[in-house]
């Protein structure tokens, strides 16, 4: 008989080695609290407030600026720049504005995120708007339809279906007059059209493997990211918020990728 | 159709039968109401000539003073409560002033709550007449519930501006999204509240927090409706009013609207045999019986009786009896229930209305507005527990001034029997309270979650959602489901709260019956009742014919029947208890016992049917059956008297677990004096698994429980000398219904036709109550551990409580049997890297967890068998 036991005995023993101690929570440590009468009261103890916008791990990890949006309010505004795709095909018009959200639901829940993206001259550049906080949501959905005002097309990944509705749906919650009504291409049904029968599914990271041949590696998974996003939020550690935005940015680079493929 | 029943055929009916010497010596009393004259009035200022269109549509020249004083309040812009009877005319009270307003503003819109669906669908046909009489567009009017498919609820939520719906899709659906909703809800001028009075208990708490939710998004969208509630009458119509919405009420109460003479007849069914329990013929017999003798001189009548069962069989046994000498009436009467497909409800109701049915077998599915035309008479089976629930049933029948007759029919149940021999607990008692608890931090937190996400939670205005809302959003927030940046709360969860929380403590997921050669839907039961009602072999009566259940399959939620004519139905026997204690919260020494407070898994379970033989309701067998058990995850206070008192009572030759249970009655029917919750709310029982077998349990049936029993044990001291005044000084022998007594439950799933169990016995309760209280001094002992009694504990508990709460609606319902030999303790808090999971995922794994480990279990088991 194949020893098995033996071996999930060893392999025990060393995951065992290998267990890091557990750490309890600091919420539920009891700590003696004297009260009247001079008798010691367990006190569940509060955990220390999280640090609010840690700016200096922000500020390191996603070097932005504070922008004030025209409905009042303010959020962080980070910008890059990424060359133009190399492929032969029409130039991207220089008005025509690239654009994705990331948000903490599928419905009915904040966003957080709005990413879009221009050619400036013979680069790229995105510029993604983050809420440091649920309350500066309304900034970042203000500070996008400040940008649909300067934009004469729209380019998204099944943004007239989720993300364009989104925005929308989030603009009434703030009590926003929401007035973008710009052609808008939707490059989910533009690939499903050209590539969709020879493709397993039409998921972005599918079109970047298998047509455009930029595999990611290291990408934040799509749904961890409202978690990250709350955890965030909570403690002020924007390592994985780092992840989600250079995921958006490269949605958005990928969208120019596609749309000058699609021609 | 054939011409109603000459007016006279009633009063001559009502001589006849007091007058019959075959029952004679049933009607143990016979009371008559006067009847009463219209009173008209005109409105303060004029009716506009669209609501005299209205008018002349319903042919109505003059308005009753009731309605015209809601109409001045109306137009005053007063919030209002309409109380009159049944069949008053109430819903014009409403439906004045919201045509007049739609009349006024052209884009103005209307919120109308019923609390059930076949209401909304029912007043929805009202609303469409009257819009159409009114020369506006019916389409503007839609019913937006979980039926309504979703290419209506997009154009109800885009164009409509009256929008008919319950609570629960109020809740789940149109408050989370209430962006798409904002034309609506920017725009709402009137938010009518029908049958106020259901909203009790648990519903009532969970539909006052839902309130403050929707008027503070309306007011976020700049709207502030106008509000009109009806209600049926109550003992506190404006204090419930206040205490669901917030805002104060005029009060319309008196009634302009005529009625007949009404005469009530107390029956009592003669008693057959001498033995002491089932001695009397059964009430449903004696009803189908009166029944049909009523629809024999074409006097249109309305059953109810207490089950969907009994329903059924009423309508069987009528038709059989009729289709011998009066075939056309067998065929204008039909059984009404719930759990028939809603087509078919509909087109029963549409017969009613329209007077082609002359009789109709009915539970409390009908009791509620729904209209049912004119009924001259009424025949109850059984007292239905409240006095509001009787006069609602007796006010079916009555239309306008014709005289009409009300039919009481005693069950052979303790209680049925007390009020029948006092006729005063019926006729000279005030109407009940409706009351619930505003303040529940449980209810509470869930609704502070929901508000979260709707509108970010003000810190200066969450103590408008209860006292608790401090406590209660710190815990949520270590929880991870809040979090407060600056002034505000936020939701702050990957989850959308209002599914998580349901209003009603039923669930409504039911199972489907099938007929099993065609696979045609017959109809449904509630997931709770199926055990009862569609087990294997059982007889499933729907509308007059019999099927026998073939399988039922809990899994996937499907009861395959097959036609059969058979001359028997069955009965099922269950019995719910509390299983295993999962967690201890809180011990005390109580007198010379002591008191605990836990977290406890109780359990549901059928486990035979007998065999009924129709018309001769002789048991023919017993079957057991192999079901499985319907765990309730709950809270629950108990007591556990010491061993040399029951040994006392042992030796003063009572039975101690009679008297125990008779304790655990008597506290569960005293709670609801001392903490805002219903008999109902609450069971009790006596023993476990891993508790002495004397401990008495009181425990709460709301999955998760609500903390009525963290305040029962807090107030331990005064139940429980409360509990021995009221043993001690009570009339009776040895136990009655007003002392330790088994209670009649309103709504039971099963058919009290087989009556009700055997009294617990008083002397033993007393004499356990007297050993236990001791000589009364150590009945207010701190609690073992240091969390006593200053207000820092009481918050501590509090933040427990709740954090518990949350925790467990991340635990699945599945029975966990505590390892043997550990004595209960504490639950260990859930670990820190979980607690960013959302609810349904934590609940998914952790049933996959338990899953694997009783596969583990087993496994091993088989390994080391015999």
């Amino acid at each position: 008989m194949y020893p098995t036991r033996a071996l999930r005995k060893r392999l025990e023993a060393l995951t065992r080695a290998a267990k890091t101690p557990s750490v309890r929570r600091p919420d539920r440590v009891l700590e003696p609290k004297p009260v009247r009468y001079g008798r010691l009261l367990p006190k569940v103890g509060k955990r220390p407030p999280p640090p609010r916008r840690a700016a200096g791990v922000l500020a390191d990890l996603v070097p932005g600026k504070e922008v004030v949006a025209p409905h009042g309010g303010s959020a962080l505004l980070v910008r890059a720049r990424s060359p133009l795709p190399l492929e032969p095909g029409p130039p991207i018009p220089e008005r025509m504005l690239f654009f994705d959200i990331e948000a903490t639901g599928l419905t009915a829940l904040p966003l957080f995120l709005i990413g879009v993206m221009d050619r400036q001259g013979d680069e790229l550049e995105t510029r993604l708007y983050l809420a440091r906080d649920y309350s500066e949501e309304a900034a970042v959905v203000s500070l996008f339809q400040r940008e649909a005002a300067h934009a004469e097309h729209l380019v998204s990944f099944n943004g007239k279906s989720y993300d364009l509705p989104f925005i929308r749906s989030r603009a009434a919650y703030h009590l926003m007059e929401f007035d973008v009504d710009l052609p808008h291409t939707d490059l989910l049904h533009v690939s499903r059209k050209i590539w969709g029968k020879g493709l397993p599914n039409c998921r972005l990271g599918t079109l970047e493997t298998m047509i455009l041949g930029r595999p990611r590696t290291g990408d934040i998974p799509g749904a961890e990211i409202p978690e990250a996003y709350h955890a965030f939020v909570r403690t002020g550690d924007a390592a994985d918020l780092a992840r989600i935005m250079e995921h958006n940015r490269l949605d958005l680079v990928s969208l120019a990728y596609l749309l000058v493929l699609a021609g | 159709m054939q011409s109603p029943g000459h007016p006279s055929a009633l009063q001559s009916f009502i001589t006849d039968l007091s007058e019959s010497p075959e029952y004679r010596d049933r009607i143990v009393h016979l009371r008559e109401e006067a009847p009463r004259t219209a009173r008209f009035a005109r409105s303060a200022a004029p009716l506009s000539p669209i609501l005299r269109r209205v008018l002349a549509s319903r042919t109505i020249r003059r308005l009753w003073s009731h309605q015209a004083r809601a109409l001045d309040l109306a137009r005053n812009g007063h919030d209002l409560l309409v109380t009159t009877g049944p069949a008053s005319g109430k819903t014009l009270c409403y439906l004045l002033p919201l045509i007049e307003k739609l009349a006024a503003e052209s884009n103005a819109t209307a919120l109308l709550l019923f609390p059930t669906k076949a209401l909304s669908r029912d007043q929805q046909k009202t609303i469409e007449e009257t819009l159409t009489a009114a020369g506006l567009d019916p389409a503007i009017s839609g019913v937006c519930d979980g039926d309504t498919p979703g290419s209506l609820r997009r154009k109800i939520c885009a164009q409509g501006q009256i929008l008919v719906t319950n609570p629960d899709f109020l809740h789940a659906a149109i408050l989370p999204h209430h962006s798409r909703w904002s034309r609506f809800l920017s725009r709402l001028r009137l938010l009518v509240v029908d049958e106020m009075h259901v909203y009790s208990g648990i519903f009532g708490a969970h539909t006052a927090q839902l309130m403050r939710r929707l008027l503070l998004v309306c007011l976020r969208y700049g709207a502030r409706p106008q509000l009109v509630g009806l209600s049926a009458t109550i003992g506190n119509p404006k204090g419930l009013a206040a205490a669901l919405t917030g805002r104060e009420f005029k009060l319309v109460a008196e009634d302009g609207s005529p009625r007949g003479k009404r005469t009530f007849v107390l029956l009592n069914p003669p008693r057959i045999r001498q033995t002491k329990r089932r001695s009397r013929r059964s009430a449903n017999v004696e009803a189908m019986e009166i029944f049909t003798s009523l629809l024999r001189r074409g006097i249109p009548t309305i059953t109810f009786s207490k089950a969907r069962i009994t329903a059924e069989l009423i309508h069987y046994f009528a038709v059989e009896k009729l289709a011998k000498d009066a075939p056309a009436v067998a065929r204008r009467i039909s059984p009404y229930r719930g759990g028939l497909l809603p087509e078919e409800r509909r087109k029963i109701e549409e017969r009613l209305f329209s007077g082609d049915l002359l009789g109709v077998s009915t539970t409390r599915a009908l009791e509620l507005g729904i209209d049912v035309g004119g009924m001259d008479a009424s025949v109850i089976v059984g007292y239905p527990g409240t006095l509001a629930s009787f006069f609602q049933q007796a006010g079916r029948a009555g239309r306008r001034d014709r005289n009409s007759l009300v039919v009481l029919i005693g069950l052979d149940t303790p209680t049925n029997q007390y009020v029948l021999r006092h006729p005063d607990y019926l006729f000279a008692r005030s109407m009940e309270e409706v009351v619930f608890d505003r303040e529940n931090p449980c209810v509470l937190a869930g609704h502070l979650r929901c508000a979260a996400q709707e509108l970010p939670v003000g810190v200066a205005e969450a103590p408008g959602f209860g006292r608790h809302a401090r406590v209660a959003l710190e815990v949520l927030e270590e929880n991870r489901k809040v979090r407060r940046i600056d002034h505000h709360w936020y939701h702050a969860a990957g989850e959308i709260p209002q599914h998580e929380i349901s209003l009603r403590d039923a669930t409504d997921r039911n199972v489907i019956v099938t007929e099993a050669s065609t696979g045609t839907v017959l109809g449904e039961v509630s997931k709770f009742d199926a055990p009862a009602v569609v087990h294997p072999e059982a007889i499933y009566i729907h509308r007059g014919e019999t099927f026998r259940v073939l399988t039922l399959d809990l899994r996937k939620s499907i009861a395959r029947v097959s036609r059969e004519e058979v001359d028997y139905y069955t009965q099922s026997h269950g019995a719910e208890d509390v299983h295993h204690i999962d967690h201890l919260h809180r011990e005390k020494p109580f007198g010379t016992g002591r008191a605990c407070y836990g977290e406890v898994t109780a359990h549901y379970r059928i486990h035979l049917f007998e065999k009924i033989r129709f018309y001769s309701l002789d048991a023919v067998s017993r079957h057991g059956l192999d079901l499985p058990i319907y765990p309730i995850d709950t809270v629950a206070c108990w007591i556990v008297p010491p061993e040399d008192v029951i040994r006392e009572v042992f030796r003063l030759g009572l039975d101690p677990v009679s008297g125990l249970r008779g304790i655990g009655f008597l506290l569960r029917t005293l709670l609801p004096l001392f903490v805002t919750c219903e008999t109902l709310d609450l069971s009790h029982s006596v023993g476990c698994l891993n508790a002495p077998w004397q401990a008495v349990f009181i425990w709460e049936h709301y999955p998760k429980g609500l903390g009525f029993t963290e305040r029962g044990y807090e107030i331990l001291d005064e139940l429980i000398l409360r509990a021995r005044e009221v043993v001690r000084d009570c009339a009776c022998a040895d136990g009655c219904p007003l002392c330790v007594g088994k209670p009649l439950r309103p709504y039971t799933v099963l058919n009290p036709e087989r009556g009700e169990g055997s009294i617990p016995s008083r002397l033993a309760a007393l004499a356990l109550l007297e050993g236990l209280v001791g000589d009364g001094t150590r009945l207010t002992e701190p609690d073992a551990g240091a969390l006593t009694g200053t207000d820092d504990a009481a918050e501590i508990r509090l933040a427990r409580t709740i954090r518990r709460h949350l925790e467990r609606q991340r635990e699945p319902d599945v029975l966990r049997p505590p390892p043997p030999g550990h004595p209960p303790g504490f639950a260990a808090p859930e670990e820190e890297s979980v607690l960013g999971l959302t609810d349904a995922k934590r609940r998914g794994d952790r049933r996959r967890e338990f899953t694997k480990k009783l596969g583990r279990l087993a496994a091993g088991r088989r390994r080391s068998g015999p």
